[in-house]
């Protein structure tokens, strides 16, 4: 059941009443039985597995407390064994294909038979983000850093609390599970706090209906036969599946974040204002944080981290850009996406003395306007060329769609109308303008004022919020690409 | 203690309050937009649908039922002109045969037709959820009910989601507001429009002749068919819900190329077997001298003549069949008199649409409700006397009209005056229309008409339904002859 059905939206209000009206105690069983119908929806199958899961996780954390408690030189192998059975899990279900596939290319390469094995496991939704819930919670116990909970029903609610159980945010158990323990002492009644999260839920679909799902229109229609458009479509397409990304994404999050927000919880921050990136370090600040997060104290810390030297270092940044390339899909399109995002950062790691020294030569006015625009401009175009390998089938697709980007100029399509032929209409064109000047408003707002939109609506005066609520919902029904016209768009990171 | 619980509950009661009115202003909001986005589908779904709900409660005694074959085969007016009988067309273009018992459960709600003439040529087709247009035409302009839930909830087996879409209008037709126009805004007005009454009474007559004539000949090639069971089960459950409202059931089918001798046995096979009467137009053509060169528009309908043909046909059989009341004469107000007179209104404004000299054009403009612009240009010529003659009627300056200039007639009033070609434009509004009167041209909705460069440009507009009716242009030197917008 997916945000965005119709089922959802009749289902969710019940849910909610039934949760501020049952008795504080009840709360973790009823929202544990909650979210794990809403996930045995997807298939029944898929709650097997994250309970099974949650029950080796939850065990060995107990189990490796244990094992500190009495002699912490113990701790690691357990902690390895315990890990590597979560995640047998996700390579299961995620990357057995992509391995047999790979050693079946890699033994023909070398002219021997790889047995024909047919392989039809469907990888449960939310996989990687529930397992990576997990990893790093054993981590945290095994480092004595969180303490190992006792109470399975509040573990299992952590893994699987269900406005984030299908794409995140990867919380932390240190800040998710001490609102579980303590969810059955809130007073639900606040008005102004549920009208909040609903608010962040509106933006959140605002997003992804009225945004999102026109330019996977659009996307669809340009990636899907790429061969037959020249540089600018190319262009347009991708900078459109760079805002589709961040539009689709943001707005899961959003609906997720108001949806916990509304039954009283805090999910973790995932985006901020990432188009305001000034450079690929900078946007890996502000995009998919929870993920970017956990990269950095679960792989890249423990690889060494930058302390050990320089050549070290970019080791350890190509890996974790690797790793979170596979963490996103199992092919090699993902791991060539993540080996350009490390590579990005390592050059900007080297030349970063080498520009500086420039700018003081020349004496640039690096806080100006300009110069601040120019390094946004640059951080777009880098980002979206690497998110060409994310959307096309594969690798050699993407290196043809780049090649295809350059050498075929065709400046005339921005004049003769044929930029309206890609899926959207003029009229939802400037619907679309419109929209994505309220993003970027209420991503400025985010980044000068350091507040959500919700919190900064709700510091507004009660005519203007009104407004915009009323405005909002009216212009998700009506802009919205739903309904029985509509192939529905799945959230892109479902997928992951 | 107390007071801060008081405090509290006041503080509640007032968020509940506020969340109400939020709701309220929401609920307007989405209905108004669902107003303005929602397509008017006129004769096809909104009028008759619309049209039977604006109808009184328990005025209908003969209700007929079906698709488009339905309501261009039976026409109310002449059963009631003729006959007396009260009856309506509730029916959509294109009509799945399951939409037709939920139509007959909402009749019920509202009316107790002492007979159902249910028209079969539906009763062939399985439901095709995917036809989207075949389930708005009716279903759009249908109000919302737990009744239509539940039909529409049975109609849409595991789709249940594109089922909910025509619960919930806005969701068909959200996309619309890229091509809405002022008419969408201005909403349906006029004296005879379809949410006061549809004056109608649901037949879609036109008088429109097919350019070929249908070919029925391969009617009488036998071919396999057999009722699908789904429709069986929904023609079941129509017979009974009919005999709970002690209400008789009729069948009927008009013709149409396509539609062969097996399916009306198997028609007739389905009437045998509930004891139902069952009428063939097919086998009645002859009979009734149904022509197929004259009385259809297309393949598929009758037009005003076929129509007239088969509807005598059914009101003699209803008043041989059926004690049913003869309407006609009674004292008090009686929608179907209401009915006949906008019938006349409308043929008024045909009739003169079609007439091409300026004499018998002038003797059949309609005034009555209606607004007739006369526009002088040019040379008036040998037409002089009559354009005198024509300012005198109306009360102007018969020198002046010669040198050129417009005016406008409203219940064979002037309304404007002489507007000559020195003096101001006079402006026009009505509804969503506009009109602006120079002293040589008349524009109206932002077009220009001066069909003529010498002699009288005339436009009628209908005040009762508020549209265009016809422009013509007479030149002086020959007014034989009316010239039209191309």
């Amino acid at each position: 059941m997916v945000f965005t059905s119709w089922q959802f939206f009749l289902i969710l209000p019940c849910v909610l009443l039934l949760y501020f009206i049952i008795p504080g105690s009840w709360r973790v069983c009823y929202l544990l039985a909650v979210s794990c119908l809403f996930y045995a929806c997807f298939h029944p199958v898929y709650l097997m597995v994250i309970l099974a899961v949650a029950g080796i996780s939850w065990y060995g954390a107990l189990a490796l407390e244990k094992r500190r408690m009495q002699q912490r030189a113990a701790v690691s192998r357990p902690f390895r064994f315990y890990v590597t059975l979560c995640l047998l899990f996700l390579v299961l279900f995620k990357y057995t294909r992509f391995l047999l596939d790979n050693l079946k290319q890699l033994s023909g390469l070398f002219g021997g038979s790889f047995p024909a094995l047919s392989f039809s496991l469907v990888m449960p939704v939310g996989i990687s983000y529930y397992i990576f819930q997990a990893v790093s919670y054993l981590t945290d116990v095994s480092r004595g850093t969180s303490k190992a909970e006792r109470n399975f029903l509040q573990y299992a609610l952590y893994l699987s609390f269900f406005p984030k159980v299908i794409s995140g945010p990867i919380e932390r158990a240190d800040a998710f599970l001490p609102q579980i323990r303590n969810c059955h002492t809130w007073n639900l009644w606040d008005g102004a706090r549920v009208r909040d999260g609903l608010v962040l839920m509106m933006w959140g679909y605002f997003e992804k209906l009225v945004i999102a799902d026109r330019l996977a229109i659009l996307t669809g229609e340009v990636f899907g036969d790429y061969a037959g458009y020249g540089s600018v479509e190319l262009f347009v397409a991708a900078a459109a599946f760079y805002i589709q990304l961040y539009t689709d994404f943001d707005g899961y999050t959003n609906i997720a974040r108001g949806l916990a927000k509304a039954m009283g919880f805090t999910l973790a921050e995932n985006f901020r204002a990432p188009f305001l990136s000034e450079s690929i370090r900078d946007y890996w600040g502000r995009w998919h944080i929870s993920l970017s997060m956990w990269l950095r104290d679960y792989i890249y810390i423990p690889l060494g981290g930058n302390r050990a030297g320089t050549l070290r270092k970019y080791r350890n940044l190509l890996l974790t850009f690797l790793v979170s390339g596979l963490w996103h899909g199992a092919a090699w399109n993902y791991v060539l996406w993540g080996l350009v995002h490390g590579l990005y950062e390592v050059a900007e790691d080297i030349f970063r003395p080498w520009v500086k020294r420039l700018h003081d030569h020349f004496h640039t006015k690096t806080e100006s306007f300009s110069y601040r625009l120019f390094r946004r401009a640059k951080c777009w175009l880098l980002v979206c060329l690497a998110y060409i390998f994310f959307k096309v089938p594969t690798a050699a697709d993407g290196l043809r769609y780049l090649k295809r980007m350059v050498t075929k100029w065709n400046p005339w399509v921005l004049f003769d109308g044929s930029l309206y032929t890609l899926g959207i209409t003029e009229k939802y064109m400037h619907v679309l303008f419109l929209a994505l000047l309220l993003l970027f408003a209420v991503d400025r707002v985010k980044e000068k004022r350091h507040m959500e939109a919700d919190v900064w609506l709700a510091e507004q005066c009660v005519w203007f919020r009104w407004l915009v609520m009323l405005g909002g919902i009216m212009a998700v029904i009506v802009f919205g690409a739903y309904g029985p016209a509509y192939d529905a768009e799945n959230f892109i990171y479902f997928n992951f | 203690m107390d007071s801060e619980k008081t405090k509290r509950l006041k503080k509640s009661i007032a968020g509940i309050l506020r969340l109400f009115l939020f709701l309220g202003i929401l609920a307007l909001l989405y209905q108004k937009a669902e107003q303005i986005l929602k397509l008017d589908m006129g004769h096809r779904g909104t009028d008759n649908v619309k049209g039977f709900y604006a109808e009184k409660e328990n005025s209908v005694e003969v209700l007929f039922i079906g698709a488009s074959t339905m309501f261009c085969t039976a026409d109310p007016l002449v059963l009631y002109e003729e006959y007396g009988i009260a009856s309506y067309d509730f029916g959509s273009s294109a009509q799945p045969f399951e939409l037709s018992y939920l139509f007959m459960q909402e009749a019920f709600k509202t009316q107790r037709p002492r007979v159902i003439a249910l028209e079969m040529l539906s009763v062939g087709n399985e439901l095709d959820t995917q036809k989207a247009d075949n389930l708005n035409y009716g279903l759009t302009d249908m109000p919302f009910s737990l009744g239509k839930a539940a039909g529409v909830y049975d109609m849409f087996g595991s789709d249940k989601g594109t089922g909910l879409s025509y619960l919930l209008p806005m969701l068909q037709y959200k996309d619309r507001w890229q091509e809405l126009t002022r008419e969408d805004f201005a909403g349906s007005g006029g004296e005879w429009s379809a949410p006061v009454r549809n004056y109608a009474k649901g037949a879609y007559t036109p008088d429109l002749v097919a350019q070929s004539a249908p070919d029925f000949s391969s009617y009488y090639e036998e071919a396999e068919f057999a009722i699908p069971q789904r429709n069986r089960e929904v023609f079941a459950r129509m017979v009974s819900l009919c005999k709970e409202n002690g209400t008789q059931l009729l069948l009927f089918k008009s013709p149409n190329v396509g539609w062969n001798i097996s399916q009306t046995r198997a028609v007739q096979a389905l009437a045998d077997e509930y004891g139902l009467p069952f009428i063939d137009f097919f086998s009645l053509m002859e009979e009734l001298e149904i022509d197929p060169a004259t009385d259809f528009r297309d393949n598929t309908h009758f037009n005003r003549y076929g129509s007239e043909k088969a509807s005598r046909y059914l009101g003699e059989y209803l008043k041989a069949h059926y004690e049913l009341t003869d309407y006609r004469g009674f004292d008090s107000e009686n929608s179907w008199d209401l009915a006949l007179e906008g019938r006349e209104h409308d043929r008024a404004g045909e009739r003169v649409a079609k007439t091409e000299g300026l004499p018998d054009y002038m003797a059949r403009i309609p005034y009555d409700r209606h607004t007739v612009v006369f526009s002088v240009t040019g040379d008036t010529g040998p037409m002089a006397d009559f354009l005198q003659e024509l300012a005198a009627a109306f009360g102007l300056d018969q020198e002046k009209i010669l040198a050129g200039g417009s005016f406008a007639v409203r219940d064979r009033t002037c309304i404007s005056g002489l507007i000559g070609t020195d003096d101001r434009p006079w402006r026009w509004e009505q509804g969503a229309d506009t009109m602006l009167l120079t002293g040589y041209s008349i524009t109206y909705n932002r077009e220009m008409y001066q069909l003529v460069d010498d002699g009288l440009t005339i436009l009628i507009y209908d005040d009762a339904w508020e549209e265009l009716v016809d422009v013509a242009g007479f030149d002086a030197y020959d007014p034989a002859h009316a010239r039209r917008p191309q």
